[in-house]
């Protein structure tokens, strides 16, 4: 079954970020992943995720969202994970502020993969113990942990 | 005796695939409106919707027929009947057929049969 270990690391997630927007939580997660060397064309990635985002949110209720694309610019699945300090509003679908927020990008020939990446993920989100272990996780390593945890 | 099962994705072919039923001796079905489930993750479900690309050219909506057949050699003239309809079930879009043991029924006053 697939999993995160292949995707994660621990150099891509960050707790207790501060941003004020939607625009401003996909660039800090960008900028992580460039500056762990997951990725090189940001921009790319950037215009590919909120072009996604304008399809419709990837906000699922619960203070949770997943903004993710399929993008030309992608040579192998990535993912970030930024855990906010102050929730922002981001169009859910339950009117709730989003603080927990995956976000993934994959190259377009890799549908298939990216798509038991997300069930996976939104399988896992809607465990409110899940949830609530993102939510306290004192750290990245615990919160990186929790995600790669086995069934 | 069998539950055959038959789904099909253009239901403008629904009239014509159950008179290729009738002929091939199978006169009593029950039809369900039915939904594949790339469609419904797509178009219903928030988190998929950039998957809609992947959907172009399917049909929202198809239709599944559901009929309890005496033997499977009834299949032998349906197939060829349906596929004269809507083309090979090999081919992507075209619609899904398969059968199931039924170990016992009841309330069914006329198993079709081969005649």
């Amino acid at each position: 079954m697939v999993d995160f270990s292949g995707i994660l690391d621990v150099s891509c997630i960050a707790i207790d970020v501060e941003a004020a927007s939607r625009d401003d939580v996909i660039r800090k997660a960008i900028e992580l992943l460039e500056k762990s060397g997951k990725i090189s064309q940001g921009d790319s990635m950037y215009h590919d995720i909120m072009a996604r985002e304008q399809l419709a949110s990837t906000a699922i209720g619960e203070g949770i969202a997943v903004p993710h694309a399929l993008s030309d610019a992608m040579q192998s699945t990535v993912m970030a994970v930024l855990r906010l300090k102050t929730p922002i509003d981001y169009n859910a679908p339950d009117g709730k502020p989003v603080d927990l927020f995956f976000i993934m990008a994959g190259p377009k020939n890799d549908t298939a993969y990216h798509l038991k990446l997300l069930s996976r993920l939104a399988r896992l989100l809607h465990d409110s113990h899940f949830r609530e272990r993102a939510r306290t996780a004192s750290n990245v390593e615990a919160l990186a942990a929790l995600l790669l945890e086995k069934e | 005796m069998k539950l055959l099962v038959f789904i099909v994705n253009d239901e403008n072919y629904l009239e014509e695939i159950l008179e290729a039923y009738v002929e091939a001796g199978i006169s009593r079905a029950t039809i369900l409106d039915s939904e594949g489930m790339g469609r419904f993750l797509s178009y219903e479900v928030p988190l998929f919707a950039g998957f809609k690309d992947f959907m172009k050219g399917n049909k929202p909506y198809n239709k599944t027929i559901l009929s309890v057949i005496e033997d499977e050699a009834l299949l032998d003239q349906l197939v060829p009947l349906v596929e004269k309809t809507i083309g090979s079930l090999e081919q992507p879009g075209t619609g899904l057929m398969f059968t199931l043991p039924v170990d016992w029924a009841y309330g069914i006053s006329k198993i079709c049969k081969e005649e």
